[in-house]
């Protein structure tokens, strides 16, 4: 606990990570503007209950925002201390596989109050356009933002692992970005199996389902369908953060430092 | 039985051997300075006591366990500038905590922390900001004094500390060889912590040549520094054909005290002093590479 706490303390004081928040606010702003513009009938409660613009969010941010914060956030919990050159104090202090531990939740943590935070910052700006609490679907609300949760805190652990691997944060944001965004430009056979570094490969059903009701809002359309059954994509997680955990137990088991 | 026990401790980084049967013994309430060239292994043999590193070969035992298992009884100080840069000085200490697992330190502990080194008006200040010399306070504050351990690897803990910061540290290190800690520091800096250290080890090509108790040094026959006036110069360089002269006075070495007094009255000199001249630990440091 004690380990985490430390972490975070380090991520809060981080400009960093706070630059991260502000684009990440930026970009619901974007959204925002986008959806408000010329009198859309986004807000309209009949056809959008309150709430709607959380899943709007949270949904755009799934798709396509969290891989900033997500990456960023994560090669910096797994690179920066041997950017400050503290690593080996570190792993003393804490213990080779406590400190990594320590770095794994706190990520995840950091990640997922961002998630909270971009669902709260919908909610409120819903309930500047519909205060009738009773369109308010929170169960659906609370689904949407644990899926936000466990997308973005997977990709986090990804780029964590990369960090923590390479030991410099400028490759590992690289290595990361060119893993995630690379998998596009690979023959369509190749890139079926590489996909599933990506989180949302093994989310994409889930996904589709919990946002549903954003179908048919003006100029957006979510697709995330992958065809795997729930219980494909429940494996597929379950391997996908194995792996990840594997190659950081390796790395907390046989790492020298020098 | 013996804080760190190692014998035939081998350790390569590629081809380069950088420990080679490397034997050393540190007891408990020792204050052992390892004194060796650059790049000679002292901060790597920290590193395998701590279990940052392991041996390819031998054997190392570290508080009665292998290396790593007593991690909590360690204090570590690294060579490295090892503080966060982007935290001010009482975050730095509170992380520096927490990390090993305590709770957060109450708010006046880690005030009398940083007022014991100095650094008390500097708390809120970003570390980054700090001068070599702070930044070192700061990691020995981080490293030494906000927990209590059994055993203090310090590794070129003079680096940057102004003349107030190594009194600090010799007081320090006296205070834990009081306790009965024992301390194993990589130095250079051997004739600023004499007076600090119990016993002093000089490692080459990658072994330790020599272990002895500094206290026995001083026992050793010393040099001694005869100054005369003048007029008895002469004579004096008829006295003592092998001395080093400089100036006025003559540096002796290897001859009992009473052959001087003997050879200064046959010669009639009267001195104006005669002073032992102690052999600091850097002579009998560079004694070990006389053959170079």
């Amino acid at each position: 606990m004690t380990l985490i706490r430390a972490e975070l303390i380090k991520l809060r004081r981080s400009k960093l990570v706070w630059v991260v928040g502000g684009l990440c606010a930026l970009f619901d702003v974007f959204l925002f503007a986008i959806y408000t513009a010329n009198g859309s009938s986004v807000f309209e409660p009949e056809l959008l209950p309150l709430g709607q613009l959380a899943a709007l969010f949270l949904c755009s941010f799934i798709a396509i925002a969290n891989v900033i914060p997500a990456v960023l956030i994560g090669g910096y919990v797994g690179a920066q201390d041997y950017g400050d050159r503290v690593a080996g104090s570190a792993v003393h202090w804490g213990g080779r596989y406590q400190s990594l531990a320590g770095k794994v939740v706190a990520t995840v943590l950091a990640l997922c109050t961002l998630v909270v935070a971009t669902a709260l910052f919908g909610l409120l700006l819903g309930l500047a356009h519909d205060t009738n609490l009773a369109h308010l679907d929170l169960l659906r609300l609370l689904h949407q933002t644990g899926l936000g949760m466990l997308a973005t805190a997977m990709l986090g652990l990804f780029a964590l692992t990369v960090a923590t691997l390479v030991r410099s944060l400028a490759l590992a944001n690289l290595i990361t970005v060119v893993t995630l965004f690379g998998q596009m430009f690979l023959p369509p056979r190749l890139g079926q199996v590489t996909r599933f570094v990506n989180p949302l490969a093994c989310l994409g059903d889930a996904a589709e389902s919990a946002f549903s009701n954003l179908d048919g809002l003006r100029n957006f359309s979510t697709s995330f369908g992958n065809g795997l059954s729930l219980g494909q994509s429940v494996i597929g997680l379950v391997v996908y953060v194995f792996c990840c955990l594997a190659a950081l137990c390796l790395v907390a088991r046989f790492r020298e430092y020098r | 039985m013996a804080v760190i026990d190692s014998s035939g401790v081998v350790k390569r980084y590629g081809a380069r051997t950088v420990l080679d049967r490397f034997s050393l013994q540190v007891e408990p309430g020792e204050v052992c300075a390892l004194a060796g060239p650059n790049g000679s292994g002292k901060s790597t043999f920290l590193r395998l006591v701590l279990g940052l590193a392991r041996p390819d070969d031998g054997h190392l035992q570290v508080l009665g366990a292998k290396p790593g298992v007593a991690h909590r009884r360690i204090n570590y100080l690294s060579e490295d500038e090892a503080i966060y840069p982007h935290l001010s000085a009482t975050d730095n200490l509170s992380v520096a905590v927490l990390a090993r697992g305590e709770p957060a330190p109450k708010r006046e502990f880690v005030q009398q922390t940083l007022d014991l080194l100095a650094l008390g008006r500097l708390g809120k200040k970003r570390a980054g900001s700090f001068s070599l010399g702070m930044k070192r306070r700061l990691q020995l504050a981080m490293t030494s004094l906000v927990h209590r351990a059994d055993l203090y690897l310090l590794d070129e803990p003079t680096n940057g500390l102004d003349v107030k910061g190594l009194l600090w540290l010799k007081q320090f290190l006296g205070e834990l060889k009081d306790r009965g800690a024992s301390v194993l520091l990589a130095t250079h800096a051997l004739d600023e912590l004499q007076d600090a250290v119990t016993h002093f080890a000089v490692l080459r090509d990658g072994r330790i040549v020599s272990k002895q108790p500094v206290e026995a040094d001083q026992l050793l026959p010393s040099d001694l520094r005869i100054a005369v006036d003048q007029t008895d110069i002469e004579r004096l360089r008829h006295a003592f054909p092998r001395a080093t002269f400089v100036g006025n006075s003559a540096l002796v070495s290897k001859i009992d005290v009473a052959d001087v007094y003997r050879l200064l009255a046959a010669s009639q000199i009267i001195p104006l002093r005669v002073d032992a001249v102690r052999p600091t630990l850097s002579q009998r440091y560079l004694d070990a590479f006389k053959d170079e």
